[in-house]
């Protein structure tokens, strides 16, 4: 690969101190992210998955430096924005976007829809005047919505369309990178497979690289390229998409898998390890291993040392016993849900139909 | 395929902002509060040209009563004060005054109020310290600050709309600042950083534009509040100096003859009842207009 990966992050850390007391004594830290390496190509959509609470959202506002990492670099087209002033980044800002969770809560509700698109170009001066009104509607094309619909405010929309928009505001100004956090888990199942499809379109056309965060393995595995699986602000497995889903290496990985849902509930009931316990408290992470409490591999060693992430075929894997621990056949639980399956198949279907081939 | 489309000539989807006026002409108590206050305030304004006397003619006529009772004349409509002077004049001039004071007082302390609690929302480093300054100013009682000033710059209109509106800043920012924490929770604030959006913009267009309205209500009923405080201090002699009109001054300068000619003092009071009755109507249809969870079905 000759081009340079345009978004880097090396060793990328948050530390979030809590429960200062009264005269700054006591507390401590809660290791949001804590030493995360990765890289994201041109065109390329990596997923981070992983329950809630894990780190994800942070390590994706550190991509985008809305958040301050606390230690580490944050590359994004071999610039390192950890090194920018404040009014450097903020150029460097049309460089990546970011889509929400909450398409309620992620367009100001005072502005109308045309502001809203307006305001990135205005902004970094890529389009005034007649030319602005042009590009705006062409954005509202890309989404599929109709230029009329510039003149109105957000509450008239429904949560799908209000997503829309949100989107093509994250493309206006042509990033590089788009953090996509849980874009389509606030949305209705039939309104998912709608947008993950528009985002893989644009992708297809403009050639941005996508960080997914999502915890739906459904729609990870439709989107993805490449997936990051992470636990207590850790990295544990990082794969091709399609390995990672046949032969899963890590003990949580292959648990989550066996806990996506299954469309059939006599194979749902059977052979079902489930996770015991919870995510333990990130102010306390567990010795050695984060994941030992809840491991059932779990041995002497993973108590006592910390795994790094190495290589193991084209994965990376950070186990201890990751070679002794066979791959199950998750393969076909993973699979999506029928229903959603289904209409993957008539959204293709109807886009290549439209293409014309 | 369904049509889902509107039938030819259906109005388009009206914009809030329409239909929080009509909804607040539904509110009958509202718009007669509106009517009311929107009179007094023209009546005061034309002062000058309206009056029927000079406010500060003293006469021979002293305390005469008003039009409807006995030895009441039609040339003083309301009678006149200790000094001769014609009550209907004083009134419509007090009225000036009392609302000029409330007025700047209203602005010059929710201005800084606001300011101070977008600040200490959206530069959270500097939350603590503004906040325990608010809370200095909290402690302090309009009416001693007020004595302050006037012992300080010497009683008169700028010593009272001073204390009046350092009475006001902290509760407004206290309000703002509450407002706008929520609103900076939100994932647009987080959006319009990372479209790279310079702070002011931030500050204007995201943050003080969705979180105004609760304050715009809160302010509404302050004034009404700063009215009737600014009537207690001149009523204590240290608003408006003699000869000038306010309602509050009159009020007080009335309180002597209050058994012989009980309309000096009644009626610049009752001014300042209807005043702040209405005010504080307004203030309550307000804010009932803009919580979703009062508005009625």
């Amino acid at each position: 690969m000759s081009e340079a990966p345009v978004l880097e992050l090396d060793n990328v850390a948050r530390h979030f101190v809590v429960g200062k007391g009264f005269l700054g004594t006591g507390g401590g830290a809660v290791k949001a992210v804590d030493g995360v390496s990765l890289t994201l190509n041109r065109g390329e959509t990596l997923a981070l998955v992983g329950e809630s609470g894990c780190g994800k959202s942070t390590l994706g506002r550190m991509a985008l430096r809305l958040i301050e990492p606390t230690a580490g670099i944050v590359r994004v087209a071999g610039r390192d924005l950890t090194a920018l002033s404040r009014e450097e980044l903020r150029a460097d800002r049309r460089q990546m976007q970011i889509i929400f969770q909450d398409p309620f809560a992620s367009l100001n509700p005072r502005m109308s829809v045309f502001d809203i698109l307006a305001e990135p170009l205005l902004l970094h001066r890529l389009a005034s005047g007649p030319a602005l009104t042009a590009r705006v509607h062409e954005l509202l094309g890309l989404v599929g919505l109709a230029p009329h619909h510039a003149e109105r405010f957000p509450h008239e929309f429904s949560g799908g369309q209000r997503q829309r928009i949100g989107v093509a505001r994250a493309i206006a100004t042509n990033p590089d990178v788009i953090v996509c956090d849980e874009p389509v888990s606030a949305l209705d199942v039939s309104i998912q497979a709608q947008v993950v499809n528009l985002l893989r379109d644009l992708q297809a056309r403009f050639g941005m690289a996508y960080l997914f965060i999502a915890h739906d393995l459904a729609v990870v595995k439709h989107i993805a390229t490449h997936v990051a699986v992470m636990y207590l602000g850790r990295i544990v497995e990082l794969a091709p998409k399609a390995q990672l889903y046949a032969h899963p290496r890590h003990p949580y990985t292959q648990a989550l898998l066996a806990a996506a849902p299954r469309p059939d509930p006599a194979l749902a009931r059977a052979r079902r390890t489930l996770l015991e316990g919870d995510p333990p408290s990130p102010l306390k992470p567990p010795s050695g291993c984060a994941f030992h409490p809840r491991c059932a591999f779990a041995a002497a060693r993973c108590k006592a040392e910390t795994p790094e992430l190495r290589p193991m075929d084209s994965a990376a894997v950070a186990c201890h016993r990751a070679e002794e621990i066979a791959a199950p056949e998750v393969a076909a639980a993973a699979r999506r849900p029928w229903a959603l399956e289904q209409r993957f198949a008539v959204l293709d279907a109807a886009r290549r139909e439209k293409a014309g081939i | 395929m369904i049509d889902l489309a509107l039938p030819a000539g259906t109005a388009p989807i009206r914009r809030k902002r329409a239909g929080m006026l009509s909804r607040l002409l539904r509110d009958r108590v509202a718009v007669a509060a509106l009517i009311v206050l929107g009179l007094i305030v023209i009546a005061a304004i034309l002062a000058p040209w309206i009056a029927p006397h000079d406010p500060y003619l003293t006469t021979r006529r002293r305390l005469l009563p008003p039009v409807w009772e006995a030895r009441g004349t039609w040339t003083y409509l309301l009678g006149t004060d200790s000094l001769g002077r014609c009550m209907l004049s004083r009134l419509l001039y007090g009225a000036r005054s009392t609302l000029l004071i409330g007025v700047l007082a209203t602005a010059a302390g929710g201005a800084i109020g606001v300011l101070a609690g977008l600040t200490a929302a959206f530069y959270r480093r500097f939350d603590g310290l503004l906040m325990r300054l608010n809370d200095v100013l909290l402690s302090m009682p309009a009416i001693l600050l007020g004595l302050a000033l006037a012992a300080v710059i010497g009683a008169g209109m700028t010593a009272i709309v001073v204390a009046l509106s350092v009475a006001t800043i902290p509760t407004v920012a206290r309000v703002t600042r509450a407002s706008a924490l929520v609103v900076m929770g939100q994932d647009y604030m987080e959006a319009g950083r990372s479209i790279g959006l310079p702070d002011h913009t931030l500050i204007w267009r995201y943050l003080a534009l969705n979180c105004i309205s609760p304050v715009m209500v809160y302010l509404t009923l302050r004034f009404a509040q700063t009215i009737l405080i600014g009537a207690v201090l001149s009523f204590l002699g240290l608003g408006a100096q003699p000869p000038a009109a306010e309602l509050g001054m009159m009020a007080s300068s009335g309180r002597n003859e209050l058994f012989i000619a009980p309309h000096v003092a009644t009626i610049p009071s009752l001014a300042i009842v209807v005043i702040v009755l209405c005010a504080n109507v307004l203030g309550d249809a307000l804010r009932d207009l803009l919580d979703p969870r009062l508005r009625k079905l």
